[in-house]
């Protein structure tokens, strides 16, 4: 038992280690932060951010008397956020972590890497609320005037918060594993179990959104019913996920003890299921993951086909990212995340805000509502957002590795193949703007399908435009030189440049608003078209003009 | 036809990696590079294929220099690089038909080859999986399948032999001799000395970035002492 023991501490702590060293916010040698790191310093802004935010909602929810309003939803979203965490990180942690061949001929029970697995998430998990849940719970706490006991209790139920919905997907994804056989690719399998979790949690978020927000209810109600209402609510969403409503009421210093049995009882059960399926499921699994040989004997004809240079080139393009899962997930895979959840919000918020405004108390805004292009530039500004996260164009070169040497001796054009790497950004964000457009156009009809398809072709130019200087950055500094794709995009500081110039556009954005509040919309609008189609011009012919000393870092071979 | 004419190359300011190289590979000829590590030979091959730019001087292929004219040179040049892990999450054929794309290569004649060359390399049955699969031999033979589907005039190959199994390293050399016999050039890098002496035509000894040698094994023998082994010839002339 106790080597058991020292065998998954031993292991737990190698991976923590291992995780935090990729994540290069700590330096493994002067053991001091390092102030380089671009990831410290996004966790710094989201820490103020979350800070200022949470304070602001704190304070207003204690103005009118329901400070518990905002702990019963927090906790939801706390929930929420560790559980698409959790799905995104364990299917890669559990089965394709490249140390699990050097640890399977080592005489550890596979049990004991499991358990140690799940302590790596666990960690992961902990160091997410560090940044995200700690400041909020203490500023709820210090406004709410708790005594000590509160804090001290709110650093317990952050400790055992995360292990329930950590066991739970663990569980489910190792059951999954098991059950969907057909996908003996592992590649794919990575990519549609983690697809399919997520969206089943966020059509239960639109689901759980539309259900808090239902209209019909709060007509002609005071603002007490309304909040009390939606209280409740939140109280029986929180029922569905086990441990929130016991961790909630600890925090409101409501039956305590039992609240803490309740606890322990819910994550001990979870944690035996854990133990028995991971037990009878995982050695198996994880032999297969790692050792399965996708070698096939072809007996029939292999496919020869022709296709034209560009198209191929484009195609070979669109391989790259879809054959290979971190890429997948890293550059696609958060693209279509947020176009749904953009989706999903807009079909949940849109009809909840149309019956807000049309209570009496917001008749001004109401009456001040027309389509202008400030509306233009804010769904131009939500656009921006997917692109946000899209980061296909930012990783374009980078992504060949040992293969970039190739674009260099193949009887292209660097011009060309420059073009050819800007599409897969390109196609994907109008993908992704058409559906979040066709949506707004669904639910906002006012605006009009004219518009609505005026502002498409806005959005793709901005995307041409923007996928151009990602290319760009990527192509002057690129990181050739990587062991495991993953690290393209962990430590590249190029992504900072692509959060640099989405605030850049969002900017430019706010100054096309000013320069054209004053004049008729439409000739506005062509004149919005014609600067961002001279920019295109322009960074056509600047990078023609340089292509070759642009290419200088594409050397590797 | 390759036509290397007093090229330099510098990485840092003031120090040459490759100083004043004049060399011309004829055509229907087996040209051996040869050089200890980092005496400058992938550099030399990089500018030759047009991934690295050149200081000073210029590299003609056929006639087309590289410089000037990279897409009409670079369509004469076949490379085939020492490290041969490329493209691997795409399956054997999908690498060949996208090479094949590149150069515009027609459907019967890609058909034909790829049949042809992929049976002889005995990796035919092996072209619907994914490159990743393949062992380092199996992966030099597609990268060698792929040079060899648009049927260039120069092939450059950049130590082509380390890896291969002995069958593997026999079928190559057997393919660069007719493709000599062709009457195209072949131009290799390595610094496995017997390779080069049962192959080229003619060798030259780079050192430290600069020609040392250039002609037969038979004039280098002349040259440096008969009763010497070519390994104690290299050894004397790189001064070790």
């Amino acid at each position: 038992m106790e080597s058991k023991l020292k065998n998954i501490f031993n292991l737990s702590k190698l991976y923590i280690k291992e995780n935090d060293a990729s994540l290069n916010i700590i330096n493994t040698e002067t053991k001091k932060i390092n102030k380089k790191s671009y990831l410290f310093w996004v966790y710094v802004i989201l820490f103020f951010g979350i800070t200022y935010l949470s304070s602001e909602i704190i304070s207003y929810a204690v103005k009118i008397g329901k400070p518990e309003i905002f702990l019963n939803g927090f906790i939801l979203v706390l929930e929420v956020l560790i559980i698409i965490r959790t799905i995104m990180v364990s299917m890669n942690v559990f089965y394709f972590s490249k140390d699990i061949e050097n640890i399977l001929h080592l005489p550890i029970k596979p049990i004991e890497i499991l358990i140690s697995k799940f302590c790596t998430i666990l960690f992961m998990n902990y160091e997410f609320e560090l940044i995200f849940a700690l400041v909020p719970l203490f500023i709820y706490g210090s406004y709410t005037f708790s005594m000590i006991s509160y804090f001290l209790h709110c650093i317990i139920v952050l400790v055992v918060f995360p292990l329930f919905a950590t066991m739970i997907v663990g569980t489910i994804m190792i059951f999954l594993m098991k059950t969907i056989k057909i996908f003996k690719n592992k590649d794919l399998m990575q990519f549609i179990i983690s697809f399919i979790l997520i969206f089943a949690l966020i059509f239960s978020l639109e689901k759980a959104i539309g259900y808090i927000f239902n209209n019909a209810e709060y007509i002609e109600q005071n603002q007490e019913f309304v909040l009390n209402k939606i209280n409740e609510k939140i109280i029986k969403i929180n029922n569905y996920f086990l441990n929130i409503n016991p961790s909630a009421q600890v925090l409101q210093n409501n039956k305590i003890i039992i609240n803490y049995l309740k606890l322990i009882l819910i994550n001990f059960v979870g944690f035996i299921l854990f133990i028995f399926i991971g037990n009878k499921l995982y050695l198996k699994q994880l032999l297969r993951a790692n050792f399965y040989t996708k070698r096939i004997k072809n007996n029939k004809k292999i496919r020869i086909k022709k296709s034209q240079k560009g198209i191929s080139y484009i195609k070979k393009e669109f391989k790259l990212l879809s054959k290979n899962p971190i890429f997948l997930i890293q550059s696609i895979y958060p693209v279509i995340m947020l176009t749904v959840l953009i989706c999903v919000l807009t079909i949940a918020i849109v009809p909840a805000y149309n019956g807000l405004i049309q209570r009496d108390e917001y008749k001004d805004i109401r009456e001040g509502l027309k389509f202008n292009i400030e509306a233009v530039c804010i769904i131009l500004g939500i656009l921006q957002i997917t692109g946000l996260f899209n980061y296909t164009s930012i990783t374009s070169f980078s992504r060949e590795g040992k293969n970039a040497y190739v674009m260099k001796i193949l009887p292209i054009s660097l011009y060309k193949q420059f073009i050819y790497k800007n599409i897969p950004q390109i196609a994907l964000n109008i993908i992704s703007a058409g559906a979040i457009l066709a949506v707004i156009n669904f639910q906002i009809p006012a605006i009009g399908l004219n518009y609505i398809l005026v502002i498409f072709g806005l959005s793709i130019l901005l995307t041409v435009i923007n996928s151009f200087i990602l290319c760009l950055i990527d192509l002057i500094m690129p990181k050739l030189k990587w062991e495991a794709e993953y690290e393209i995009l962990k430590n590249s500081k190029n992504k900072l440049l692509q959060y640099v110039l989405i605030i850049f556009n969002i900017l430019f954005l706010i100054f096309m608003k000013d320069l054209f509040e004053k004049h008729n919309l439409n000739i506005s609008l062509g004149f919005f078209a014609g600067i961002l189609i001279c920019i295109i011009f322009i960074l056509n012919l600047l990078f023609y003009k340089f292509k070759n000393k642009l290419y200088k870092k594409i050397t590797t071979i | 036809m390759i036509k290397i004419q007093n090229v330099s190359k510098s990485y840092k300011k003031g120090t040459k990696v490759i100083e004043n190289i004049d060399l011309e590979i004829k055509n229907g000829e087996i040209f051996g590079f040869i050089g200890q590590n980092g005496a400058g030979k992938t550099t030399t091959i990089k500018m030759m294929t047009g991934i690295l730019e050149i200081d000073e001087g210029d590299i003609f292929i056929d006639g087309k220099s590289i410089t000037n004219e990279p897409i009409e040179a670079k369509k004469n040049i076949g490379l085939v690089p020492d490290s041969p892990d490329i493209f691997l999450k795409f399956k054997g054929i999908e690498y060949l038909n996208f090479i094949a794309d590149c150069y515009n290569v027609s459907k019967e004649e890609r058909t034909q080859k790829i049949e042809k060359l992929a049976k002889e390399f005995e990796i035919y049955d092996e072209l619907d999986n994914k490159i990743e699969s393949y062992s380092h031999g199996m992966r030099q033979k597609i990268v060698i399948i792929g040079v060899l589907l648009h049927n260039p005039q120069n092939w450059i190959l950049d130590e082509p032999i380390t890896g291969l199994d002995p069958k593997s390293s026999y079928d190559l050399k057997t393919l660069m001799k007719e493709h000599a016999s062709q009457g195209k050039t072949v131009f290799f890098s390595t610094h496995i000395l017997e390779i080069a002496e049962k192959l080229c035509d003619r060798i030259a000894i780079i050192n430290k970035g600069k020609i040392v040698f250039v002609g037969t094994l038979d004039e280098l023998r002349k040259i440096y002492g008969e009763e010497n082994s070519l390994e104690q010839i290299f050894l004397g002339i790189i001064g070790e």
